[in-house]
Order: structure tokens, then C-alpha cells, then sequence
């Protein structure tokens, strides 16, 4: 794990790494010979996000496409967590509940959302309803799993110390088993962002008419590179941001994770 | 009310090795039972056959005159690594006691921060555990385990992690604490001057497996808190022959195994 501490050695490269793949994909499109259908360029990217930001692609701006997937995965987040920390705690304390869940969830797990996806439009139609719940399949695995190992490797003396002060088996498992996976939770919940937003163009292929996936695969259609590029980038800048801001509530959360 | 708990014949194992073997035990309320022995000799099974996490093979723990089937109230118990919990900030970390109990929220506070007072950590309540030293998580553990007015504290090693200095402090300190509501108390620790400037009954844990190899009645304690320093009580030539003392019966243990004495 590298923590929040990154040495400043490693950040100066990574940025210098950025700044040469942006650079040499300025020069091959500037030398002319590529054609921008193919490769566009970095300046064409960036002119294409503010038209974007401002008149729109594909009837809808920029902000609204992002707005629309938000929510989505969002929703899907709050979807995920309520089910999966209940079959995480389920799975982790109690071996009829493991018995039960386990093989659904490992099952589950390993299956690519674009495999789940039509059967999932037969049984719930091709509203937010089905896109929502795509994404939350890909984020219930991380979040049982994380939670399940949280709540059940709970030092042993946290857990003597609770039945030693009269704690019953549910007061054990609010009081001391969740809060002591918090930090295990907060994981699973950083890998769960990472892999709902991965399937969100998947999510948004069925009947979409916004959504950052949407707006891609609108794009492809017509052969407009450049926004399809810059569709990706903002993605990626997503992504960057979901990490960050569930490091921030990590450490606002669990600030005695590494302390103790 | 004079409260005792009784181990009698106690035998334990763990899978086919056995543990402890014969042991008999008594802490009554107002003694301050300290049970010493070498790592490895049973003492933290001891403490937890006392506290009903584990049950005797062979036989009997009591309370009074009920055998002991699990934890109470009436138990405290402060561990070697304190034990608390750090997302709750001390106060509510001394509290939890009460929490259980279903105490409501404005009462236990008040209580918790009369007892960190009590400890000497007044004004510690609002602090993170990791914004506090050893020896100050002890407290807290100690704290939390006296603010259910328990008849009995049960400690395993709860100093040993804590440089000299602090332990030296820790060790008076508690002493004092104890002499306010004189609980019974089992203590348990490795550490022969610890041992006998705290209890007043030592109890010499030696043997494979291990059985009381002797029992002494003390007053160092008693010295200390009547305002003796430590440094004199240690310096006195009848501590330092008990200290042979008990080293001889340790290292007798552990030099021919499976004699037992
Ligand atoms: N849960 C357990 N399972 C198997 N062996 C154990 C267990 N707990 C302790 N032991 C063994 O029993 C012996 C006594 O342990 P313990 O009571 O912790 O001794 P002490 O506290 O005096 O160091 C040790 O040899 C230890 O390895
Ligand atoms: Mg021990």
C-alpha cells in the first residue's frame, strides 16, 4: 500500500510522465500525416470539453451527461452498501449466514457486467431502474467481501473486553465488530467506486440518454473522436477524484487507522 | 459485603498439553492477590478461567458460593494491551461500561469523567487514545473498568509494556486507587518487584503444569500507602530475601520440569 505520503521523487515523475505522454501526443498530431479522425488533437480535446461544458453534445451539456452518471453510480453506492455490509456482517459472524451467502456472492463476483446486462434488462426493463442495478453488481462483491474479513478478524481482546464489560451478541456486533471494520469497510467501498464506474458505459448502452457512457458511444457512432477522447479523460478524472475523496473520508472516518 | 472468588483444584489444558494443574486460588474483597510466574506458566489462563472466558477441565471456579459460568460485573477486567476501542474518544471509551447498560448519555459522561479524574486524568476526556502515552491507556483501561463499581478487578500484566519510570508511577498510583473502595483484586505479572510491592498476598505460580508452589502475606503495600517511598521499602533486606526468594522457586520450576514441589 502506498499511503497518503507519497515521496515527492515519485510524484514529480508521475507528472513528468503525464506531461510527456501529453506531449508527444501533441507533436505526432502536430507533425500532420494522422488523421484527426483517427487520433485528434490534445488542443482539439480541450476546445471539444468547453464546447462541450457549454453548448452540449448529444442534447445535453457536458455537466448534465456527468450529473446523469453520477447519480447513477451514486445511487448504485447506497444501493450496494445497504445490501452488502448486512450479508458482509452475515458472511463474517455467522456460519449459517456464510453457508447461505458465500457461494452467491463468489458467483457472482467474477461474472463481466456486460454478461449480466441483457438478463437484467429481460427482468427489469430498460429504465434507470436496470442501469442502476447493473452498477450495483459490480460493487456488491467488494463491499460483502471487505466487510466480511473486517468483522471477522476482530482482535480477540476488543472482543473479550466487550463480553467481559456485559455486552450481548448484537451489542458485540454494532459496538465493537462494525466499528472495528470500518477501516476494512472503507476499502471495500474504494474498490466498489472503482468498479461501478468501470461499468457504467456498460450501464448506459441500454436506452440511455444521458450519461458520460452514453455521450461516448454516441460519439463512436458518428465518428467523432475528440469527443470520445475527452468523454474518456473525464472519466478518468472521476475516478481520480473518487479515490481522493474516499482517502479524505478515511482519514476523517478512521483517523486511528495506522496510529493504533 | 466480603466477596470472594475461589479456584479449587482447578486443572486446565489446551488440546492434550496441560496447563495448570491443582491450582487453588482465593481473592476475597480488600486483598490484593498478585499471582506471579514465569512467561508461558498459565497466568493469563488463570485470569481467564477468574473471568468466565474459559471453563476449568478439572475442578471449580466460584463467586461467592456460584460457580462461575462467564463474565459479570462484578469482574472488571484490565488487559495487557488496554483494550479499548479508538473510534470512540476516551471519555466514551470509559463510558462504554455504561453504554451497555443502557445509562443514559448526559449521566454516563459525568460518571467517566469523574472516574478519569479519579485516575489521575482529569481533563483527558474529549482526547484521541493515540494522542495519549502507555502509560495514560492504562489509566483508561483501569478507569473503565472501575466505573461500574466492580467487587473485583482482574489485570493481566497491565504495566508491562510501560517503560520503568511510568510503571513505577503506575504501580503507586494504583495502589492509591485501590485503597479508596479496597476491591479485590487479582493481579497478575511476571515481574518479581512489582509482585511484592503490590500485593498482599503473593501467589508463586511454578511447575509443568503449573500449581501454587507457595503463598506469602505482604505489607509492603500497606507501607507504600502509608507514605513509606518506594525506594525504601525496596531497599529493606526482608525484600530482597523474599526476591531470592521467589526467584529460587521460579528458576527450581523451571530447572527440572515436571518435578513438582
Ligand atoms: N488458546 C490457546 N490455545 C493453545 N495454547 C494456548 C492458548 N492460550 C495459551 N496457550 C498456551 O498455554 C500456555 C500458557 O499461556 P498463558 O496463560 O498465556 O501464559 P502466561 O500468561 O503466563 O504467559 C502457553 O504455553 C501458551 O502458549
Ligand atoms: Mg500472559
Amino acid at each position: 500500500m502506498s499511503g497518503s505520503a507519497k515521496p515527492r521523487l515519485t510524484l514529480a515523475i508521475s507528472a513528468a510522465t503525464v506531461a510527456l505522454v501529453v506531449l508527444g501526443w501533441w507533436a505526432v498530431t502536430g507533425v500532420g500525416g494522422i488523421d484527426p479522425l483517427f487520433l485528434p488533437s490534445p488542443a482539439a480535446v480541450v476546445a471539444k470539453f468547453f464546447e462541450a461544458a457549454t453548448e452540449g453534445y448529444a442534447d445535453a451539456t457536458l455537466w448534465q451527461h456527468l450529473g446523469a452518471s453520477l447519480g447513477r453510480v451514486f445511487a448504485a453506492l447506497a444501493v450496494a452498501v445497504a445490501l452488502g455490509v448486512p450479508a458482509g456482517l452475515a458472511i463474517g459472524t455467522s456460519p449459517i449466514g456464510r453457508g447461505i451467502l458465500d457461494p452467491l456472492v463468489e458467483t457472482l463476483r467474477p461474472i463481466p457486467p456486460l454478461a449480466y446486462l441483457p438478463l437484467v434488462v429481460i427482468w427489469l426493463g430498460i429504465g434507470e431502474t436496470s442501469k442502476v442495478v447493473v452498477i450495483a453488481i459490480a460493487m456488491f462483491a467488494p463491499i460483502v467481501i471487505a466487510t466480511a474479513s473486517g468483522v471477522a478478524h476482530v482482535a480477540a481482546n476488543r472482543l473479550d473486553a466487550a463480553r467481559a464489560f456485559g455486552a450481548r451478541g448484537w451489542q458485540v456486533l454494532l459496538l465493537v465488530r462494525l466499528p472495528s471494520a470500518l477501516p476494512d469497510i472503507l476499502t471495500g467501498v474504494r474498490i466498489a467506486l472503482g468498479a461501478g464506474w468501470t461499468t457504467l458505459v456498460a450501464a448506459e448502452l441500454v436506452a440511455a440518454t444521458r450519461g458520460l457512457g452514453f455521450m461516448i458511444q454516441s460519439a463512436a457512432q458518428f465518428l467523432v473522436t475528440d469527443v470520445v477522447i475527452m468523454g474518456i479523460v473525464v472519466i478518468a478524472l472521476i475516478a481520480f477524484l473518487f479515490e481522493a475523496g474516499v482517502r479524505a473520508l478515511e482519514r476523517w472516518l478512521t483517523p486511528w487507522r495506522g496510529k493504533l | 459485603m466480603n466477596r470472594r472468588i475461589r479456584l479449587h483444584r482447578v486443572a486446565l489444558r489446551y488440546g492434550a498439553t496441560p496447563i495448570l494443574d491443582g491450582v487453588d486460588l482465593d481473592v476475597a474483597s480488600g486483598e490484593f492477590v498478585v499471582v506471579v510466574g514465569a512467561s508461558g506458566s498459565g497466568k493469563t489462563s488463570l485470569l481467564r478461567l477468574a473471568a468466565g472466558f474459559v471453563a476449568a477441565d478439572a475442578g471449580d471456579v466460584r463467586l461467592d458460593d456460584a460457580p462461575i459460568t462467564g463474565p459479570g460485573a462484578e469482574r472488571a477486567v484490565v488487559f495487557q494491551d488496554d483494550a479499548l476501542f479508538p473510534w470512540l474518544d476516551v471519555r466514551d471509551n470509559v463510558a462504554f461500561p455504561l453504554r451497555l447498560r443502557g445509562d443514559a448519555r448526559d449521566a454516563r459522561r459525568a460518571a467517566a469523567d469523574a472516574q478519569l479524574s479519579a485516575v489521575g486524568l482529569d481533563g483527558y476526556g474529549s482526547r484521541r487514545l493515540w494522542q495519549l502515552s502507555g502509560g495514560q491507556r492504562q489509566r483508561v483501561g483501569l478507569a473503565r473498568a472501575l466505573i461500574v463499581k466492580p467487587a473485583f478487578v482482574l489485570m493481566d500484566e497491565p504495566f508491562a509494556a510501560l517503560d520503568a519510570l511510568t510503571r513505577a508511577q503506575m504501580q503507586v498510583a494504583l495502589l492509591q486507587v485501590w485503597s479508596q473502595h479496597r476491591q479485590g483484586v487479582l493481579f497478575i505479572t511476571h515481574d518479581i518487584d512489582e509482585a511484592l510491592l503490590l500485593a498482599t498476598k503473593l501467589v508463586v505460580l511454578a511447575g509443568k503444569p503449573s500449581r501454587v508452589s507457595e503463598t506469602i502475606e505482604l505489607d509492603y503495600a500497606r507501607r507504600v500507602l502509608a507514605g513509606t517511598p518506594v525506594r525504601d521499602v525496596r531497599a529493606d533486606p526482608a525484600f530482597q530475601q523474599l526476591r531470592e526468594r521467589v526467584l529460587d522457586r521460579l528458576f527450581d520450576a523451571a530447572a527440572s520440569p515436571g518435578a513438582a514441589p
